[in-house]
């Protein structure tokens, strides 16, 4: 069994041309401050889509308000054709919509195989019954299977039996990540994954996050800082900047749009073309 | 049973006044190390017993300045426990779960401590005659004005540090935003310390209040209160320091005017009633600012 | 039997209901990351209900308590878990969703409080002060007491092996480890599709499950329960056994019941004679416990006997 983009919860692929994701007028304040003030945004089902801008320019709010870890004040967001505003996490994560965090959440008092095991949704054991009358034995096995592939994946198999909380940064990532690929996700949500991570990992994270999307087809909406990376896994590239879009495009058509220089490729070093 | 309203929305407010004390010391240190104390009852008991030890034989100190020398002592505790248990605890553990489960045990060591030295009997101060005063329909004693007026003065207090000086502002900051503040340069362990002092000295004083309030006492009369200390904080907003003075003056008159419509034993129920009403309709608390969003940290 | 052997059987029977109360303290706490500061309320409503459900009918000028119905064990014991399970549900309900881990401790002990004081004012609940006395025993009525003894024993044995059986499967199955990713990262739990707040009642129920059956067998081994037996320093004490022996598993925790129990036994036998003071013995027992926790806090926080780490067969 390989751990390809089988789309969890609705039957069927979705409709092609339609956008997987599509958030519209979405708007959030944290106490009188308007983090995100009405955003449109559609990602196209299978694409690779980075999402920059300065600090402070509501991307990781947008990130908590289409994942469900906040209700937005305004706006919708629609994910495979269904309206999923203001659902809770753990809901919009059934349906497919996975996420990670700027700081990599791993279970620190777990193993990193545990925190493999412990992704998959429908479980038998995870039902009380047969958590203690057991009957769940041969669909962990098969799990087993799969959790081991994915850490070999990742080359964080040596891994497999320490703590998570005993992690490096890289490591950690890694792990946040193959537990995400566990859940089955038809799409990603990434906040900053390459945040304190070594170079020779960086080298590793982007290769894999080419391949979930280029042979799983899984979509992957990503928020990072490191544009080099940005352009380089992303074919588009929307800008945010005080809680709004105000571009998109691939990146040579941002670097030509003024705008967008101004409020945010002036302040990092032009990447040579 | 007193059934003029007059009176009882009197006795309410006095009962009010030691739990403001109490409560606000509470919720104030909350707010500044953000983690709850669960062996405050026994500071408050602390107050109480060093009063007596000043006010009896042989000092037979008065009991005003019993209750400032209690005060005192209690600030100092407060300070020394923080300082000898709470702070390394906090440094070598982080995580939130055992900072509590501390500040428990270090709440019973306390109380049988109190029992070791003064044993499970029962005391009383040694006060002058008590006086009364008729306020309209209203029989009050002149302790109970005393202790409405050194109610009002510490929250006065409190209101202006919080208010208008440089402490008040960091206790503040450091409530509302703790990682910010510490990055703009806010001393925490040296507020931890001034903050300690005061909460202390503010339970200390309220120990000796509530003893005058139950005349007889035992080493439990500090742990009893926090069942009313609790849903006060709880019903105001936890770390709001004005909170917990609504909070404390809802149960006062709760708890007092309850009588009016239910049998004296069944004020708990009220006070449950409240608890749960809180968590379900404003967890926040009343005086609470809106959640930033679903997402919670522990 | 001799004294001896009246001695031996009713410290094993403490161990015993102990045991089972600290399992299910472990559960909520050291499994699903609950802080419970208010566990012994559940204690408390299993030990009542048993107690309104064995007892018979409350007559006019005696002790005045809801219920009274009369009925034989197991039936009184299985109406206590029914009451308690349902009461933690309803705790459940309207705080889990809401507030946050610490704050959830901070309520539940306030509403342990209030129902504490409830039940201790005089009202025909739950008889006040004096509470519920008499409560009959297994077969009390027709085993001599030596008899009645082993067989409370064998009785108490049983459920705190069932109670272990159940409570090491749920740790050792992918819902223990639903349950341990709760209590690690609720948000990342919830990231992965599961319900956060779901997982935390199952817990908590389970836990709950075995307060009531701790408590209800206690109120039927000691024949009464008053708010005495569940005065708000008792849950320190399960709370101390969970945390020194090792939270998280059963093992752990069942080997800090015996631990901590066995402080209290010896420490009455060989504390030195306080001098006349008999209200010491108590306090100096609880200082005993309090000493240790924190000890094992400082040096080993893991607890006497660690939870270990989940292997799989590969």
């Amino acid at each position: 069994m390989s751990a390809a983009a089988v789309p969890v919860g609705l039957p069927g692929a979705p409709v092609v041309g339609e956008p997987i994701l599509r958030v519209r007028g979405v708007a959030h304040s944290y106490g009188g401050v308007q983090a995100v003030g009405g955003v449109d945004l559609d990602v196209e089902a299978g694409s690779f889509v980075g999402l920059i801008g300065p600090n402070g320019a509501g991307k990781t709010t947008l990130l908590d308000c289409i994942s469900g870890a906040v209700r937005p004040a305004r706006g919708s967001v629609t994910f495979r054709g269904r309206d999923v505003t203001g659902r809770p996490l753990h809901e919009i994560a059934r349906l497919g919509l996975v996420r990670t965090f700027q700081t990599a959440r791993v279970f620190g008092r777990m193993t990193v195989l545990s925190n493999q095991m412990a992704a998959p949704s429908g479980q038998l054991g995870e039902r009380l019954l047969r958590a203690v009358l057991g009957g769940w034995r041969l669909q962990e096995a098969g799990q087993l299977a799969d959790a081991l592939e994915m850490l070999a994946r990742f080359d964080i198999a040596a891994a497999a039996d320490q703590y998570g909380g005993a992690l490096s940064g890289g490591q950690r990532r890694l792990t946040e990540l193959a537990r995400s690929l566990m859940a089955r996700p038809s799409a990603l949500l990434l906040d900053e994954p390459f945040a304190g991570v070594s170079p020779t990992n960086r080298r590793r994270l982007a290769t894999h996050l080419q391949t979930l999307s280029r042979d799983h087809g899984i979509t992957v909406l990503m928020v990072e800082h490191r544009l080099e990376l940005v352009e380089e896994l992303c074919q588009r590239i929307v800008v945010m900047a005080e809680g709004r879009v105000i571009a998109q495009g691939s990146m040579a058509d941002l670097r030509r749009n003024a705008t967008v220089v101004s409020a945010y490729l002036g302040e990092v070093a032009p990447h040579a073309t | 049973m007193p059934q003029d309203i007059p009176a009882l929305v009197v006795f309410g407010v006095v009962d009010a006044a030691v739990l403001a004390i109490a409560a606000v010391g509470f919720t104030l240190q909350f707010g500044v190390t953000n983690y709850f104390n669960f062996g405050y009852g026994e500071w408050l008991t602390f107050g109480a017993f060093i009063a007596m030890v000043f006010n009896g034989e042989p000092l037979h100190l008065n009991i005003w300045l019993a209750m400032l020398v209690a005060g005192v002592a209690t600030a100092l505790l407060s300070f020394a426990i923080n300082r000898g248990v709470f702070m390394p605890f906090v440094r070598r553990r982080p995580e939130p779960l055992f900072i509590l489960i501390v500040t428990l045990a270090v709440g019973l060591l306390l109380n049988n401590l109190y029992i070791a030295i003064w044993g499970t009997a029962y005391h009383e101060y040694e006060t002058a005659a008590r006086d009364v005063h008729q306020i309209g329909s209203v029989t009050l004693a002149t302790d109970q004005l005393v202790f409405l007026v050194i109610a009002l003065g510490l929250m006065l207090a409190t209101h202006s540090v919080l208010a208008y000086t440089k402490l008040g502002r960091s206790m503040r900051a450091i409530a509302d935003d703790r990682t910010l503040a510490t990055v703009c340069g806010l001393d925490a362990a040296r507020l931890a310390d001034v903050t300690w002092l005061m909460t202390g000295f503010m339970a200390g004083v309220a120990g000796v209040i509530l003893a005058m309030q139950v005349h007889t006492f035992g080493t439990d009369v500090g742990g009893n209160f926090t069942y009313l200390i609790f849903p006060a904080v709880i019903i105001g907003g936890i770390g709001r320091a004005y909170g917990a003075m609504v909070g404390a003056l809802i149960i006062g008159l709760v708890t007092a005017l309850g009588v009016l419509v239910i049998p004296a034993a069944l004020t708990p129920t009220l006070i449950f009633g409240a608890i749960v009403a809180i968590v379900l309709f404003r967890p926040q608390g009343l005086l609470g600012g809106l959640g930033h969003g679903r997402m919670q940290e522990s | 039997m001799s004294g001896m052997g009246f001695y031996l059987t009713t410290i094993a029977v403490y161990a015993a209901l102990n045991g089972i109360l600290v399992l299910g303290l472990n559960m909520q706490f050291g499994v699903t990351g609950i802080f419970n500061f208010a566990y012994i309320l559940l204690v408390a409503v299993g030990a009542y209900s048993t107690g309104i459900a064995a007892l018979p009918h409350p007559i006019p000028g005696g002790p005045q308590y809801v219920g009274g119905f009369g009925w034989a064990f197991p039936w009184d014991v299985l109406f206590g878990v029914a009451v308690t399970v349902v009461f933690a549900l309803g705790l459940a309900l309207i705080a889990f969703r809401r507030i946050s881990n610490w704050y959830l401790a901070l309520t539940l002990s306030a509403i342990s409080w209030a129902l504490f004081v409830l039940s201790t004012n005089d009202l025909g609940l739950l008889n006040g002060e004096i509470g519920l006395a008499g409560i009959p025993g297994p077969w009390q009525d027709v085993l001599d007491p030596t008899t009645y003894q082993f067989v409370f024993l064998a009785i108490a044995v049983l459920l705190l092996a069932l109670t272990y059986t159940v409570m090491w499967r749920v740790e050792r199955s992918p819902l223990g480890r639903a349950l341990r990713a709760t209590r690690e990262d609720p948000i990342a739990t919830a990231s992965l599709g599961k319900n956060p707040v779901r997982l935390k009642t199952i817990g908590f129920l389970l836990g709950a499950a075995a307060a009531g059956l701790g408590g209800g067998l206690s109120a039927v081994y000691l024949g009464g329960w008053s708010p005495q037996a569940w005065a708000s320093g008792e849950t320190f004490v399960l709370l101390a056994a969970v945390i020194v022996g090792g939270r998280g598993w059963a093992n752990g925790a069942f080997l800090g019941s015996l631990i901590v129990l066995e402080a209290i036994i010896e420490g009455s036998r060989f504390l030195p004679d306080p001098g006349g003071r008999p209200d010491l013995v108590p306090a100096l027992q609880s200082v005993a416990i309090g000493l240790l926790l924190l000890a094992v806090l400082w040096w080993r926080p893991r607890g006497i006997w660690p939870e270990p780490k989940e292997r799989f067969r590969r």
